[in-house]
């Protein structure tokens, strides 16, 4: 089976300096930086969704940004279709941009009040000069179609606070798609929105997979639509990827102590079945301290010398399974 | 007699457009010691409910009906003074968003201090003494008493919160989404000091909340709020595995699960209702796909599923066993 | 069939701003008053009998029929002055506030998009402004080139011009991280689309209210400046008035008083209407 790799990621990394004043760097001070992703390495076939998931601060949007070229790497690289876009600028840059499109997390957010639904999906068009006037009209409409506004005409000309939330993102998934794009970074796309709209965009999302045959890169904080929605899923941490593989697999057979964490500690929606959670009473709080070594290491049961020493990195434990970890 | 029965209350609040129906003939009872779950969706009430309870309510809002007894007490007849010995002594709430809750500019300490000197007369120094027991019933280590707000984590504000609403030993907590913001593990780690204390103090618990996953590992009896009215209410285990409403069942089978076998999720079409004005027919009607003639032309009453069990759904088919296998295509 | 949409999108977003607006009883309070001092000033030569530096006879003539608002020292017409005044208000206002909104924007949008650097040498550079004296200066200027109203424009424009780029580059700072304008970015929009189309239509509502509201200052600086002497003599003013009436406030208080009225109504409509934009368009002031 020949898979068609779509994203390549090579030891990518971002640090964000937390900005003094010019005075600052004038006096010698040193400046605060973040590592928000330390040196990750995934890689993304064409036609699946890949999940990226994890708690808050570990690095997966900042990674979904990068990927979009919203951010500028500090360091790695990133291929896409095989062509080095770490760097990319000017019109390379816009091309690029048709190719790879970004979906954020607040649907109230996501759209710019002053637009009309039409003014705003045709945006894209515009931008790149595709189609003539009436071509445009007709992509919007069948773009608007797809997204299940029906019928198309009726939403053109409302304006963003005549939507609901799940209206609302809806159309920024058509935004995103009427360029036809090859990639898709979904950055939670749902976790904003009522429980029973998330399925409608969910399956919508899937639905616009097949159709477009277009490839995501999903990124979440709840695991249960992680396995929903994700062929093959990395989870990170602190910046950096702990366990990746099939997504399936891993949330059934999770080897890394913090997968086995995490997943522990989602809630059954069945008040008849009793969890065991692995408590851990270690506050994430002061872990930036870390320097080298395990970042994982002070809240794992398992943790042994040589985890304080060396950082692990992930390497295959089974088929399409791969674990950063000494265990 | 039940610690707190709340009958037939009607909370609207006035909007430029008209009275929006936000808690529209609400009605049930919590018995000491027991947990009762609201679940629902944004607009659906809940919040609503729990504003009224604690009588927390904007300018433009006004309980237009019912009333809510706390060990006999009607509270919505109470004056604004009485109302004030109530609040966070018989009854207190931990807040939506309550992580936010602290005045950044004074120790955590200090401002739990302050909430018990507000509501009791005890010295400083006793006041003192029961943070410290506070904190400790929290998880939270007596000496970050000092510290402020910013140098506490999430989950530790949100523990911080927890001990605050326990401060003057109420009977009645209510609990609004108290781990939406949390991430999984820290969430994970609240529900069971939840519980905990729950159990430790035969504490009578309201969880509000959208997830139902919260709501199955917390509470003992459920309620399933829509459009401002319970649209079915009972123990927890006949809610999710004898759902006799079809927006239970739309809104059980629309949750992900992370185990057990992978199921295609239900999306209910359409959005939630328009809570201003008279609607004729059923809320739900218009989003049903078991939706028959009468739904449209009769709002359906609370009809008992099993009494024993004190279940019961607003359905006009919630006895019809078709219902059970309802379908929400897309 | 795209310009009728683009029109569309226009009228909508006029008409979505007016129905806000008109819920605000003191906004439309303002608007009547601007208006109607916007119509006096234009129809100065209709409704007036005399001209501004016209002498009659009736020297400190109380308010009568023949002189609706009095005469002053020199026997002209107090209504008529104040009429042809509203002129010189209303242009030094307009202008000034205008000047100011237009570097302003530009000062406080470039900081503020781009960030880094350009934006700590930017501020410091508002800051800077902001000590200007700015009476000391126009005494200067006045010394020196001569009290034309251009140059006191000129001057009060380009000196109060600090506050609306500090909002605007406050507004465009909370806005760049907004999904909507990194979905524009994604999609592959210019800076100059990102600016002009989307971060600033969405942020200036807070400038121009601001700017209204200067307009009404600007009013009362023209007439302290007119007040000192410092005005243009070629033109009637109300501070100029003003500054008459008060030799004769006991005497002839009309003189003083009327201009008085006039000056603190034209900048309490103008505050008015900047509320009633902020009220409108402050997208936090509306119902999700």
């Amino acid at each position: 089976m020949k898979n068609d790799i779509l994203v390549k990621v090579e030891g990518l990394e971002k640090r964000f300096q937390m900005r003094g004043s010019l005075f600052y760097s004038l006096l010698g001070r040193k400046q605060q930086y973040v590592d928000a992703v330390r040196g990750i390495n995934f890689q993304i076939n064409r036609g699946e969704v890949f999940g990226l998931a994890g708690e808050s601060g570990c690095g997966k949007t900042t990674t979904g940004r990068l990927l979009a070229s919203l951010e500028e790497p500090t360091g790695g690289q990133i291929f896409f279709k095989g062509e080095d876009i770490t760097d990319l600028k000017g019109s390379t840059l816009k091309k690029f941009r048709r190719k790879v499109q970004m979906i954020f997390q607040d649907p109230y957010d996501a759209l710019d009040p002053r637009y009309t639904v039409f003014r705003s999906v045709c945006e894209p068009l515009v931008i790149h000069d595709i189609g003539s006037s009436e071509e445009r009209v007709k992509l919007v409409n069948d773009i608007l179609e797809h997204v299940d506004l029906t019928p198309p005409k009726d939403f053109f000309h409302r304006l963003p606070h005549e939507l609901s939330g799940g209206q609302r993102q809806r159309v920024a998934v058509a935004r995103a798609m009427v360029l036809d794009p090859e990639f898709l970074v979904a950055d939670e796309p749902v976790s904003m929105l009522d429980v029973s709209i998330r399925a409608q965009i969910l399956n919508l999302m899937l639905r616009l997979k097949e159709e477009f045959n277009v490839t995501y890169l999903f990124i979440t904080h709840d695991l249960s639509v992680a396995r929903y929605m994700c062929d093959r899923l990395a989870v990170m941490y602190l910046g950096t990827i702990v366990e990746t593989g099939i997504a399936e697999e891993l949330i059934q057979n999770p080897v890394h102590p913090y997968t086995k964490l995490l997943l522990s500690s989602v809630p059954v929606p069945d008040p008849m079945v009793k969890r065991e959670s692995i408590h851990s009473s270690f506050d994430i709080s002061h872990s930036q301290n870390v320097t080298k070594g395990c970042r994982f290491y002070p809240r794992c049961a398992n943790a042994k010398e040589t985890c304080l020493t060396t950082e692990p990195k992930l390497k295959e434990i089974k088929e399409n399974h791969y674990v950063a970890c000494y265990i | 007699m039940s610690l707190l029965e709340i009958n037939e209350l009607k909370m609207y609040y006035q909007l430029s457009d008209g009275w929006v129906r936000a808690v529209d003939d609400v009605s049930f009872k919590l018995d000491k010691g027991r947990t009762l779950g609201l679940v629902g969706e944004s607009g659906c009430g809940k919040t609503s409910v729990a504003m009224s309870i604690m009588r927390l309510l904007p300018f433009n809002a006004k309980i237009t009906g019912g009333s809510v007894n706390l060990e006999g007490t009607d509270l919505t007849k109470l004056t604004d003074d009485e109302m004030r010995e109530v609040r966070w002594k018989k009854v207190s709430m931990i807040f939506q968003g309550a992580m936010n809750a602290f005045n950044p500019v004074f120790k955590v300490g200090d401002q739990l201090v302050e909430a018990i000197l507000t509501h009791e007369t005890v010295t400083e120094a006793e006041a003192k003494k029961r943070v410290i027991h506070l904190f400790e019933l929290v998880g939270l280590p007596p000496d970050r008493m000092n510290n402020y707000p910013h140098e506490f984590s999430g989950g530790m504000k949100q523990r911080a919160i927890i001990a605050m609403s326990l401060a003057c030993n109420p009977n009645l907590v209510i609990a609004d989404e108290p781990t939406t913001a949390l991430d999984v593990v820290m969430q994970d780690q609240i529900l069971n000091e939840i519980n905990k204390l729950q159990q430790d103090f035969e504490l009578t618990l309201i969880v509000i909340s959208h997830d139902i996953s919260v709501i199955a590992e917390t509470c003992h009896e459920i309620a399933i709020m829509y459009g401002g009215k319970i649209f079915e209410i009972a123990d927890a285990t006949s809610i999710f595995h004898n759902p006799h409403n079809p927006y239970t069942i739309g809104l059980l089978n629309s949750f992900p699960t992370l185990r057990g076998p992978k199921k295609k999720l239900v999306s209910i079409r359409g959005s939630p209702p328009n809570l201003i004005g008279e609607t004729k027919g059923c809320l739900f009607e218009p989003r049903c796909p078991y939706t028959k003639p009468v739904c449209k032309e009769e709002a359906p009453t609370l009809t008992a599923v099993d009494s024993h069990k004190n279940h019961h759904s607003r359905c006009h088919f919630a006895l019809d066993p078709k219902l059970q296998d309802i379908d929400f295509k897309e | 069939m795209i310009n009728t949409i683009l029109w569309k999108n226009l009228l909508l977003n006029v008409r979505s701003f007016w129905s806000q607006f008109k819920k605000s009883r003191m906004a439309l309070l303002g608007v009547f008053i601007v208006s109607t001092f916007i119509i006096i000033g234009v129809l100065a030569p209709f409704i007036t009998q005399y001209g501004p530096f016209e002498l009659t006879n009736d020297i400190y003539h109380p308010p009568s029929i023949k002189y609706l608002l009095g005469t002053d020292y020199f026997g002209r017409d107090v209504f008529s002055r104040i009429v042809y005044g509203t002129r010189v208000s209303l242009f030094f206002g307009g202008c000034t506030a205008s000047l100011s909104l237009i570097v302003g924007i530009i000062l406080g949008a470039i900081p503020g998009y781009f960030g880094g650097i350009i934006d700590d040498l930017f501020s410091r550079f508002f800051e800077v402004f902001l000590m200007i004296p700015r009476l000391v200066i126009i005494i200067l200027v006045v010394a020196i080139f001569g009290s034309d109203i251009i140059y006191s424009i000129l001057v009060v424009g380009l000196t109060i011009w600090p506050t609306n780029a500090r909002i605007t580059r406050a507004q465009v700072l909370s806005i760049k991280n907004r999904g909507y304008i990194q979905s524009a970015i994604s999609s592959g929009a210019s800076h100059f689309r990102v600016l002009f189309y989307h971060i600033l239509p969405n942020g200036l509502y807070p400038v121009i209210a601001n700017s209204t509201i200067e307009i009404g200052r600007a009013i009362l600086i023209e007439a302290s400046l007119s007040f000192l002497g410092l005005g243009d003599l070629n033109n009637v003013s109300w501070g100029q008035i003003l500054q008459r009436g008060q030799s004769a406030m006991f005497s002839a208080p009309w003189i003083a008083f009327f201009p008085g009225i006039t000056i603190f109504l034209l900048t309490f409509g103008f505050s008015l209407i900047g509320d009633g934009i902020n009220y409108a368009l402050n997208p936090r002031l509306r119902e999700r």
